[in-house]
């Protein structure tokens, strides 16, 4: 009957949950060993470093506390105003701290990872993960004490985005996908610039990156770029696909709030049939070195 | 009373967790995902060759489940292969000799190589994630010879707890009563 069941595709959802749940124990139990063990351990050696360090975080954490005071009076502002005008008014999503348990699932195989909040903590599938320097990825799978996260760098990760344009000028939207393996190995300043088109200049329909900006830029390679697709004709035309253009979500994915930043554009071009356009974008988060992370919980959930 | 599943639920738990906290192996010449050393397996195997077949049909659906599970994987698509590979495991071992280490490490590598080919041929059928030949060798090398080690590990760590546990008598090929 396992059998059948397994050849059917049936309990697949309860199968994932089931493992997430029965590992997150020991997961957890493994995290706390290491915060808990090497990290006291570590300290000992560098108990200095550490005295000035806290002193150096307490006292962004004060001036972080001022300004999220401030914030919240402006959000208020912004619905009071919002709410006479007759729009509606926006829905507060709350951050809420978490931390990776783990990189990559079993396998390694899909760009996602773990992390330490769960349905307990009000979180939900959808909601959104973001750092400081902007967003990380998507949950899309949660049990009781932990979440699975989707990264935005996933092949199968679709992010409705925007271009961060100035004001007056008209909205490009595209789909941000993820490059997962197949942009591995196009990483680097040279890969990039072997991608640029040969006549890299100001022609409308094809719009590329000078040779020099693509050399300038080694240091930002460290991480794969992302694809934004279905970029409308009409930028092209208008030429407002600048290169380092910034680029947010729009608001248009679910749960995941508009305005949060997403990445750089490197170079855009249009496809073979003049519909839509394709850009090569480089993300904002630096995925190795990713440590504090925090989810946007809705205002039904609970936050620490 | 018999632990011999208490042993075995813990150590495929204790796998899994290793399994799913240690990072993977990067590829640095594609930059490609780091792959992870299938833990898993590598336990099943304990039970293909040295525990009766109960047992090693047992853990081997475990294994698959909890690797389909974690792995986010369309389901069957570890269990089938590893269930297969236990059936023939079984039908075609000898129980009653021990087993030299090196031989541990090439059957581990042999089990791990055909689980490891089914998985990337269903993915590749599903079109979930096609990969070039030389990604999914290069995947093979960095993956395999480490889970085959442990494996080996495994075993001998596993043999010794149901030693200890009085789930095998110290004669070769007498289960205890």
């Amino acid at each position: 009957m396992t059998l059948v069941l397994l050849c059917t595709g049936a309990g697949t959802r309860l199968l994932h949950r089931t493992g997430g749940e029965a590992v997150w124990p020991l997961e957890n139990g493994l995290r706390w060993f290491w915060r808990g063990a090497y990290t006291r351990a570590r300290a000992l050696w560098r108990a200095q470093e550490a005295v000035s360090r806290i002193r150096q975080l307490e006292d962004e954490v004060e001036q972080l506390r001022l300004d999220a005071r401030i914030l919240e009076d402006l959000a208020t502002e912004n619905n009071e105003l919002r709410s006479s005008l007759g729009l509606p008014t926006t829905t507060l999503r709350r951050p809420l701290r978490c931390e990776a348990l783990s990189w990559g699932g079993a396998l390694g195989w899909w760009r996602s990872l773990k992390i330490n909040r769960g349905v307990a903590d009000g979180v939900r599938v959808g909601d959104a993960v973001v750092c400081a320097d902007g967003l990380v990825g998507r949950v899309r799978a949660v049990y009781s004490r932990a979440a699975e996260v989707q990264l935005i760098t996933d092949q199968n990760s679709r992010i409705s985005c925007t271009l961060a344009l100035p004001a007056g000028a008209p909205t490009v939207r595209g789909v941000l996908k993820g490059a997962g393996w197949a942009a591995a190995s196009r990483a680097t300043a040279h890969g990039a610039a072997e991608a640029a088109p040969s006549d890299i200049g100001a022609a409308k329909s094809d719009i590329g990156v000078a040779l020099s900006e693509i050399e300038a830029l080694p240091f930002l390679f460290t991480a794969q770029p992302l694809r934004l697709e279905y970029i409308g004709r009409a930028a092209f035309d208008e030429g407002l696909l600048a290169s380092r253009t910034r680029i947010v979500t729009s608001g248009l994915s679910g749960d995941i709030p508009g305005g949060i930043p997403v990445g750089w554009l490197i170079s855009a071009r249009l496809e073979s049939d003049g519909l839509y356009g394709v850009g090569e974008v480089l993300p904002a988060v630096d995925f190795a070195a990713l440590r504090t992370m925090a989810v946007l919980i809705g205002e039904g959930g609970m936050a620490q | 009373m018999k632990l011999d599943l208490p042993v075995m639920i813990a150590a495929l738990l204790v796998a899994a967790a290793l399994q799913d906290t240690l990072p993977g192996i990067p590829c640095p010449a594609s930059q490609a995902t780091a792959a992870k050393v299938q833990l898993l397996p590598a336990v099943a195997l304990y039970y293909i060759l040295d525990r009766p077949w109960q047992m090693a049909l047992c853990a081997a659906l475990w294994a698959g489940l909890l690797t389909d599970a974690l792995g986010f994987l369309p389901a069957g698509t570890t269990t089938l292969p590893l269930l297969i590979a236990a059936i023939l495991g079984v039908a075609f071992r000898d129980a009653t000799k021990r087993r030299p280490i090196l031989r541990i490490f090439f059957e581990g590598t042999v089990l791990l190589a055909f689980i490891f080919a089914s998985q990337r041929l269903r993915m590749a059928l599903a079109s979930i994630m096609p990969l070039s030949a030389s990604a999914i060798a290069a995947e093979a090398i960095r993956t395999i010879p480490p889970a085959a080690i442990f494996a080996t590990v495994a075993f001998q760590i596993l043999s010794r707890i149901d030693l200890l546990a009085e789930n095998v008598s110290r004669v070769k090929g007498c289960e205890a009563a």
